[in-house]
C-alpha cells in the first residue's frame, strides 16, 4: 500500500491506462458482462470522450475505473494503472485516499447527487477537510473561494444554501466545484449534462473544460451525444454492448467513420445545416441482451450492412491500415472501396 | 370519451428566462389537537421529573386506618385499597413508566437503529441473515416472551427495561433498513463514495440525517408501545413489585378491588389513556411533517 505513487514511470507512461477491463454482474438470470475487455489510455490534459447510447456500459465503464462498484455481486478484472498504481484489486484504504483527491467523478443528475440535508458549502468543505486536511475555517473559506470559481453569485450566501434552494444548473456547478476541490489530476464527467437546460448545457461544458485547461487535467467525458463531444475532445471511444467499437482521435474519427454503428449515431443527431423538420434517423431495435450476449459482432443485428461474417464471428479492435490511431471493430467497415472479404483481419475470434 | 376537436391552437409564448426555481414544499401546519397532546406530555414530563419537589405525599405510605377514602383536598383521588394516596401515585407510577418507556426506547432505538443502517448498508448475507432474526423475534409473542423471561430473571425495573427494549428493536430495525435502503442507492451516497468518504462516514452524514424523520416518528410509536406492554405487564402484577407505584400495577389494583372509588379507578387509565393517544397522535403529525416520500426533494 505504500508504494511511492510511480515517481519514476510517470516521466513516460501515461497518467491513466486501462487494460482489458471488465466488470461482471452477477444477476438472478446469470453473469452480466457490463463492460467487456476495454482498453484505453490517457494522457495528462487530455481529454477522452466515451459516446454509447443507454446500457452500453458507458458508466459502468467510469465507475469500474474508479474503482466505484456496489461490492455485492460484481467482479472487476484486467487492470488499471493510474499515475502507476495499480487500482484494480487494491484495498479501499488505498482507493478512498485516490477517490476524490486525485480521481473525481461529476454525476449525472445534479438533483439527487447532493445530499439534501447539509449546506453545500458544508458538502464542499468535507471533501477539503477529509484530503487536505485543511481546518473548517479554512475549508469553508475555501469552499467559497470554489463556488465563486464555478461561476456561483454571492458565493458566500450561496454556501449556506441547501441544494432544494437551488437550481439544476447551480447545482451542477456545486458538483463540479467539489470534484475540482483537491485538485485532481482526472476527472471523471459521467453525462455531466444531461438533465439541464441546452443553455445551461452550453454553461456547464465551458466550465468543464476552461476548468480542464486551467489546471491541466485530464478528463473522460461521458455521454451519449456526440454533439457534445465533437468539439471538446482529443479521443473519442464509441461503445457498445460493452465493448469499445471505435476509437479513434476526435477529428479522424469524424472525417472518417469505419464502424457503422458511430454511423447511425451519427445521423441520428441532429444537425444545424438540416433543413428544418428533418426527420432524424433513429436506430432501429434495441442494444443486446449482455446476459445472452450474441455471437459474432453485437450490432448485426442492427447493422444495415451486416452480412453473414458478422453474425458468426466477433470482429476484434483493429487499427486502420491508413490511420494508426483509428482503431474499429467491424468486418465491413465503412468508407473502404471494396467491402471485400479480405479486409485486413489478422486473428479470428 | 376522448373527443379529440381542432381548436385554435393557445398562442401561449414560453417564459424566456429560466427562473431560479425555489422548490420549497409548504410546511403542514400543526392543528389544535397537536398542541393540546405536545402539553399534556410536557406536563406528564415536567411532573416525573419534578415528582420529587411537588410535596406530596408519600407514595408508599398509608393515611389512616380506612382504606379507599373519596376524592378530598387533603387526598386529591382519594386512597386506595392500602389507604395510599392515589395522586401522589399516579404522579410516581408516571415515573417509573416514563423511565421504563424511555429507556427501552434508547435500547431498542441503539440497537435496533444501529443494525438497520448496517444491515442495509452492508447487504448481503449479514443482511439476510440478520433481517431472518428480526423477523423471528417479530413473529414471536413478545408479551409471552416477556411473561418467561421475567419470570425466571426476577421482576426488577432494569430487567423489564431490558426486555422490553430488546422486544422493540426489530421494529425499529426494520424502519431504518427500510430507509437506508431507499437512502442508499441515492447518487449521492456514491458521489460521497467517490469524494472518498469511508464507510462510516457515509453513514453517520449522509446516511443518518436521512434516516432521522422516520426514526423521530418510530421513536414516539415505540414509546408508547413500551409503556402500554409495561402497563399490561403492571396490570399482571409482573412488573416493578407492588409498593413502587406504576400506572399498570396502579390499574390492576383497582380493578381487583370492588370497592375502589372513582378517583382510583379512572385516574391511573385516564392517565396511560391520554398519554398514548398523545403520543401516538404527536408522533403521526410529526412522522407527516417530516415525510419527504410525498414531497419530492
Amino acid at each position: 500500500m505504500v508504494e511511492d505513487a510511480g515517481s519514476a514511470p510517470a516521466a513516460t507512461s501515461p497518467l491513466l491506462q486501462v487494460t482489458d477491463l471488465r466488470t461482471t454482474f452477477q444477476t438472478p438470470r446469470g453473469p452480466l458482462v457490463a463492460v467487456d475487455g476495454v482498453s484505453l489510455t490517457l494522457n495528462q490534459g487530455e481529454t477522452l470522450g466515451i459516446v454509447g447510447e443507454s446500457g452500453s456500459g458507458k458508466t459502468v465503464l467510469s465507475r469500474s475505473i474508479m474503482g466505484l462498484l456496489p461490492g455485492l455481486h460484481t467482479s472487476l478484472s484486467g487492470s488499471v494503472l493510474f499515475d502507476g498504481v495499480e487500482l484494480v484489486g487494491a484495498p479501499e484504504r488505498l482507493l478512498r485516499s485516490i477517490w476524490g483527491a486525485r480521481i473525481a467523478m461529476v454525476f449525472q443528475d445534479p438533483m439527487t447527487s447532493l445530499n439534501p440535508v447539509h449546506r453545500i458549502g458544508r458538502q464542499i468543505a468535507e471533501t477539503l477537510r477529509l484530503h487536505l486536511k485543511l481546518s473548517k475555517k479554512v475549508a469553508n473559506e475555501s469552499a467559497v473561494t470554489l463556488l465563486a470559481q464555478v461561476g456561483i453569485p454571492s458565493p458566500a450566501l450561496r454556501a449556506r444554501n441547501y441544494p432544494v434552494e437551488l437550481s439544476g444548473g447551480m447545482r451542477q456547478r456545486v458538483m463540479i466545484a467539489i470534484a475540482l476541490a483537491c485538485g485532481p489530476q482526472v476527472l471523471l464527467a459521467d453525462e455531466p449534462t444531461t438533465g439541464l437546460d441546452v443553455t445551461i448545457q452550453a454553461q456547464i461544458l465551458d466550465l468543464l473544460g476552461e476548468a480542464q485547461r486551467m489546471r491541466h487535467m485530464a478528463m473522460i467525458f461521458v455521454t451519449h451525444d456526440l454533439g457534445i463531444v465533437a468539439t471538446r475532445t482529443d479521443q473519442i471511444m464509441v461503445m457498445y454492448a460493452g465493448r469499445a467499437v471505435e476509437v479513434a482521435p476526435t477529428r479522424q474519427l469524424f472525417a472518417n467513420v469505419r464502424m457503422p454503428y458511430t454511423e447511425a449515431l451519427l445521423h441520428s443527431t441532429p444537425r444545424i445545416g438540416n433543413p428544418s423538420h428533418t426527420r432524424l434517423q433513429a436506430i432501429d431495435g434495441r442494444p443486446p441482451d449482455l446476459v445472452h450476449r450474441p455471437v459474432g459482432c453485437a450490432f448485426a443485428a442492427r447493422c444495415p450492412y451486416a452480412q453473414d461474417r458478422c453474425r458468426e464471428e466477433s470482429p476484434p479492435l483493429i487499427a486502420d491500415a491508413a490511420e494508426p490511431n483509428h482503431f474499429y471493430a467491424c468486418w465491413y467497415p465503412r468508407g473502404t472501396p471494396a467491402p471485400a472479404n479480405a479486409q485486413g483481419a489478422p486473428s479470428v475470434a | 370519451m376522448l373527443s379529440v376537436e381542432p381548436q385554435a391552437p393557445d398562442v401561449e409564448l414560453a417564459p424566456a428566462s429560466e427562473s431560479q426555481e425555489i422548490l420549497e414544499a409548504p410546511k403542514r401546519p400543526f392543528g389544535v389537537f397537536f398542541w393540546c397532546c405536545a402539553g399534556w406530555l410536557l406536563i406528564v414530563a415536567l411532573a416525573t421529573i419534578f415528582a420529587g419537589l411537588l410535596h406530596l405525599n408519600p407514595p408508599q405510605q398509608g393515611y389512616g386506618f380506612s382504606p379507599n377514602l373519596p376524592v378530598s383536598s387533603a387526598h386529591w383521588l382519594g386512597t386506595d385499597e392500602a389507604t395510599r394516596d392515589v395522586f401522589s401515585r399516579l404522579v410516581w407510577g408516571a415515573r417509573v413508566s416514563l423511565i421504563i418507556g424511555l429507556a427501552g426506547t434508547a435500547i431498542g432505538i441503539g440497537i435496533g437503529g444501529g443494525l438497520g443502517m448496517l444491515s442495509a448498508y452492508v447487504r448481503g448475507r449479514f443482511d439476510a441473515s440478520l433481517a431472518f432474526v428480526m423477523y423471528v423475534l417479530l413473529a414471536f409473542p413478545a408479551i409471552i416472551a416477556v411473561i418467561c423471561l421475567l419470570y425466571f430473571w426476577g421482576r426488577s425495573e432494569f430487567h423489564i427495561v431490558v426486555i422490553l427494549g430488546l422486544f422493540s428493536v426489530p421494529f425499529i430495525y426494520r424502519v431504518v433498513r427500510a430507509s437506508t435502503l431507499a437512502c442508499a442507492t441515492k447518487e449521492y451516497v456514491t458521489a460521497a463514495r467517490s469524494q472518498g468518504a469511508t464507510a462510516r462516514r457515509v453513514l453517520a452524514k449522509d446516511i443518518f440525517p436521512n434516516v432521522i424523520p422516520s426514526l423521530i416518528a418510530y421513536t414516539v410509536f415505540t414509546f408508547g408501545g413500551i409503556i402500554t406492554t409495561e402497563g399490561a405487564l403492571g396490570f399482571l402484577q409482573l412488573s416493578v413489585p407492588t409498593p413502587t407505584p406504576s400506572w399498570g400495577n396502579m390499574i390492576g389494583g383497582a380493578s381487583g378491588d370492588i370497592n375502589a372509588t372513582l378517583g382510583y379507578v379512572l385516574g391511573p387509565s385516564a392517565a396511560l389513556f391520554f398519554t398514548l393517544i398523545a403520543l401516538n397522535y404527536a408522533g403521526e403529525q410529526i412522522r407527516l411533517r417530516f415525510d419527504t416520500s410525498e414531497q419530492k426533494l
